[in-house]
């Protein structure tokens, strides 16, 4: 267990993360193969998972910085894996449900950072984790067969 | 005699000449510091975005409304930076210039203000009361350039730790705009997406797909504009520290040619986040 104080820099590059992920669903969305193809519940699902994930990159650049988490059981360099692994998993979107899974989980670890809450970040991490490698795994399943 | 004469002419124009140096580099310094759009942009940013959002979006406006009101003290801690920084810089120009520091004592009641508002983070409020300190008493004592070399040992490290904040505050401007263009082509994109799906409105597809363009070629300025600044403010900031470093022999030609060399750079940079 250690103390993390999330330095500018950890938020700016926290920040980024979420951003980039908003951008990879965005590339997915409106992209003129896929976009006619979502139906409009899920577009509009995707649609509104997209701006939030802008909403919490940016409250990181405005809120995060100086936050402490104490008795934290995981080192920033994971949260910053965790999030790089789940923009990678957005980026190369096959299946829109699991995709929202992904994203959900996503907003769900930026939204406790702030708090500097260990055991809610823990384990929003942890969620984060497991939805990046269910996705995964279907995915290389499809590769597969 | 004559000789003489010209001897001590040409040596009191040398002195001047070296002064020339430290006031220029004081006056651009100053104008570069208390360039405040960037800032004052970065404080404005969520109401801009409230423009990239779809009308049913009432609740997402509600939250950019929020962030906005966060941003206000910032915003007004940013000002602060900057007029101290400014000043400081200015008051420098006059020293060298063998002026009394005029406009300085204001500094002091502003970050006295800011701090009692808890406008300022707690690493910035010791740096903003010395430099706020020093110039109320450059310009109570009526400071010249004899003073010169005690402002800038004074002044050193705590230019230093505020100068280090504003390149933070535009790193934090420059994630805020790459989130806002994000939030723009979101919204054009949502657009064009829409007007284009079986050919609905191919006119309208077509404003969406221009009006993407043209704000991503704004964006692109806007985000040129950021680390010439920031290159601006670390150069103001080298500079100082060759002068500290220097302050005992500050007529030294390496430093005064250094100096001329970083007032080159700021200007530089200066009128190119300017003209963008």
């Amino acid at each position: 267990m250690s103390i993390i104080t999330l330095t500018a820099d950890d938020a700016l590059k926290l920040s980024a993360q979420f951003r980039n992920a908003s951008i990879a669903l965005g590339d997915y969305l409106y992209a003129p193969e896929n976009w006619p193809t979502i139906p409009e519940k899920e577009r509009a699902t995707l649609q509104s998972l997209e701006v939030t994930l802008l909403n919490v990159a940016s409250d990181l650049v405005t809120r995060a910085v100086g936050v402490t988490i104490k008795d934290a059981e995981q080192s920033l360099d994971d949260l910053v894996t965790a999030t790089e692994h789940a923009r990678d998993v957005i980026r190369t979107i096959d299946n829109v449900t699991r995709t929202i899974t992904v994203v959900t989980a996503m907003i769900g670890l930026a939204g406790v950072i702030p708090t500097g809450n260990a055991g809610a970040i823990f384990g929003a991490l942890k969620n984060l984790q497991s939805a990046v490698k269910g996705e995964q795994t279907a995915k290389a399943k499809k590769a597969k067969a | 005699m004559r000789l003489f004469t010209l001897c001590v002419l040409a040596a009191l124009l040398g002195g001047c000449a070296n002064l020339q140096a430290v006031r220029e580099f004081g006056q651009i310094s100053s104008l570069s510091a208390g360039y405040t759009r960037l800032s004052d942009d970065y404080a404005r940013s969520p109401l801009i975005n409230k423009s990239y959002t779809l009308e049913a979006e009432t609740q997402q406006r509600a939250v950019l409304d929020a962030e906005y009101q966060q941003r206000l003290p910032q915003a007004a801690q940013l000002q602060v930076y900057h007029k101290v920084v400014s000043t400081y810089m200015a008051t420098l120009a006059e020293l060298a210039g063998d002026d009394i520091p005029t406009g300085a004592e204001e500094v002091d009641g502003l970050v006295d203000a800011a701090a009692k508002a808890n406008y300022l983070d707690a690493a910035s409020v010791a740096p903003a009361r010395a430099i706020g300190k020093l110039l109320t008493d450059a310009t109570l004592n009526g400071y010249r350039h004899r003073e010169l070399k005690k402002v800038i040992a004074d002044g050193n490290a705590p230019i230093q730790a505020l100068l280090a904040s504003l390149v933070q505050s535009m790193q934090e401007f420059d994630a805020s705009l790459k989130i806002e263009r994000a939030r723009a082509n979101r919204y054009y994109r949502s657009l064009h997406a829409r007007a284009r799906e079986n050919n609905r409105e191919p006119v309208a597809a077509e404003q969406a797909w221009a009006s993407l363009n043209a704000a991503n070629a704004l964006f692109d300025e806007r985000e040129r504009a950021i680390p010439l600044y920031i290159e601006s403010l670390k150069r103001i900031g080298i500079a100082h520290q060759a002068l500290y470093d220097g302050r005992d022999d500050i007529d030294n030609h390496q430093l005064l040619a250094d100096l001329k060399r970083y007032t080159k750079q700021i200007r530089s940079a200066y009128y190119a986040v300017r003209a963008l």
